[in-house]
């Protein structure tokens, strides 16, 4: 695998550090006056999600980490694995429940998902960041209560429960941040 | 003051939307214009004489980390401490020279290959007056951010002291195993115990005066004096290094010496600093030979001398962290 010296480490790079895939966030140079050169590194691990900072001696290297990202759809789920399809190249990937994690709130068959491969093996599932899902039980809101702008518990069709704005109802289908688990809009 | 570099001029007669690329803001500017004004105005009152020398020069400085650009058959110049020690050897008395230095590879946020130092030399002044006479300087340059005298007397520490209250060794007399763990938990990669003694105290070094509670603030002035003798450069040496350094928050500033008299103590550091780069796999440097045949003839007064980075202290008086926004041009 190709390896990286520190001054080629720009931002956006998959390395390996302490044998786990890594993506730089930050790299800065510095040196003392008089004293060697270091470059501070901000790194994201790929695999548990945590920032890690690292400092090395100018010149030094970091091994390229084997990234593969890809765009695929969701097929179905057997319970203990879930199956996607990359529709370029047809194949397919089955992703654990670890690597999945919160996605699947927002799963519905044949959406697509970013998909994070290391060395061949999926890592990390990421649902897009907005998806427009389905309304299937509302609490009935308050006729005429616009005064206070609440909000109130709605159930989607992946079986989430996200707040939603008094106005909505069953069978609206509402836009979704899956970043933040919050409403955006009525859709429709 | 503001550091806003985002305010480029368009002068009248050109179309609204034709932004003259990268022109620094008049602030910028007026501030370094001002900035090298009270320079001027400081030395003037003290009795110190503006010098130039040469900026191309035949021999580079001879630090061991610390490059050179090659300029035909000689060099850019990384300070202008051996010329101006060529004029004290001829009797010039105390000066001072503000211009540009050349250093190879540094370039970052902080860094550029190409900056502005002022240097000056105090004859029979020991290094701890010349400290005193920078924060002097500090405190003029300084003066509309280190606001509360407070700010502006400026903590001075020993380097042990400083150290020790960082990391709880001392680093003159701790193992080189404890050295190679506290790097570790400061956050060195790498292979730990390949690494010299001088490198992990030179990362230490960095990190601490990077973590401290004095870093913290942007405008708090604090020296760093009395090194590790392994990292002296040209300073004299003997338990101690007698060197300062001057830091204002996280920024470096200053770097000052008691400045080394005699021919043995130059040449044992040129040594010492080709045997480092060797190590590192960089080309030996050859001694100043105009240098060491006037050091020879016993002129060298004892004198202490110190060197500021300009931009580093504008980036403090301007309250940035990136020495791209107080260039007057990038």
């Amino acid at each position: 695998m190709a390896s990286y010296n520190t001054n080629e480490l720009k931002n956006g790079l998959k390395v390996l550090s302490d044998g786990e895939p890594c993506l730089i966030l930050e790299n800065e140079y510095v040196k003392p006056g008089k004293g060697q050169a270091f470059n501070r590194i901000k790194l994201r691990n790929l695999i548990n999600g945590r920032v890690v900072d690292k400092t090395l001696k100018s010149n030094e290297s970091l091994e390229s980490a084997d990234i593969e990202e890809m765009q695929v759809n969701f097929l179905y789920s057997d319970g203990q694995e879930w199956h996607f399809m990359n529709n370029d190249t047809f194949e397919q990937y089955a992703v654990d429940d670890k690597a999945v994690g919160d996605s699947k709130d927002w799963m519905r068959e044949q959406d697509v998902y970013t998909l994070v491969l290391y060395n061949g093996a999926a890592i990390t599932l990421t649902p897009p960041n907005f998806v427009e899902l389905k309304v299937v039980e509302a609490e009935a809101g308050i006729k005429g209560d616009t005064a206070t702008g609440g909000d109130k518990n709605a159930v989607l069709e992946t079986g989430v429960t996200i707040r939603v704005p008094l106005f909505v109802n069953q069978d609206d289908t509402v836009k979704v941040d899956t970043r933040t688990r919050e409403y955006v809009s009525r859709v429709k | 003051m503001s550091a806003g570099s985002s305010n480029p001029q368009t002068s009248p007669g050109t179309a609204p939307n034709l932004v003259i690329a990268k022109l620094q803001s008049k602030d910028i500017l007026t501030a370094h214009a001002r900035l090298l004004g009270q320079i001027r105005s400081f030395f003037a009152q003290r009795q110190c004489l503006e010098v130039h020398t040469p900026v191309r020069i035949k021999a580079p400085a001879g630090d061991a980390f610390i490059e050179s650009f090659a300029c035909d058959s000689e060099w850019l110049r990384t300070s202008p401490e051996f010329e101006m020690k060529r004029l004290l050897m001829d009797g010039s008395g105390d000066i001072y020279q503000i211009g540009p230095v050349f250093r190879k590879s540094e370039s970052g946020t902080r860094h550029r290959e190409e900056f502005t130092m002022l240097e000056w030399y105090r004859v029979g002044k020991s290094y701890q007056e010349l400290l005193g006479e920078v924060a002097e300087l500090l405190s003029v340059l300084l003066n509309e951010v280190l606001l509360t005298d407070t700010d502006k007397r400026m903590s001075v520490y020993r380097y042990a002291e400083f150290f020790i209250k960082q990391f709880g060794q001392d680093p003159f007399t701790c193992s080189d195993d404890a050295l190679q763990s506290l790097a570790s938990q400061a956050g060195l990669s790498g292979n730990l115990a390949d690494k010299s003694r001088v490198e992990l105290l030179d990362f230490l070094f960095s990190a601490m005066t990077e973590a401290s509670q004095d870093a913290m603030s942007s405008h708090t002035l604090y020296a760093i004096k009395d090194f590790p003798p392994e990292q002296s450069s040209f300073a004299k040496s003997g338990t101690y290094a007698q060197r300062f350094e001057v830091f204002c928050g996280k920024l470096e500033l200053a770097n000052g010496y008691q400045e080394l008299t005699d021919t043995k103590g130059y040449l044992q550091q040129i040594e010492h600093s080709n045997r480092v780069r060797t190590q590192q796999g960089m080309p030996v440097l050859m001694h100043d030979a105009a240098f060491v045949q006037a050091l020879e003839r016993g002129l060298m007064p004892e004198c202490a001398g110190v060197s500021i980075g300009i931009e580093r202290v504008l980036m403090c008086a301007l309250g940035t962290k990136d020495i791209g926004q107080v260039l007057c041009l990038e």
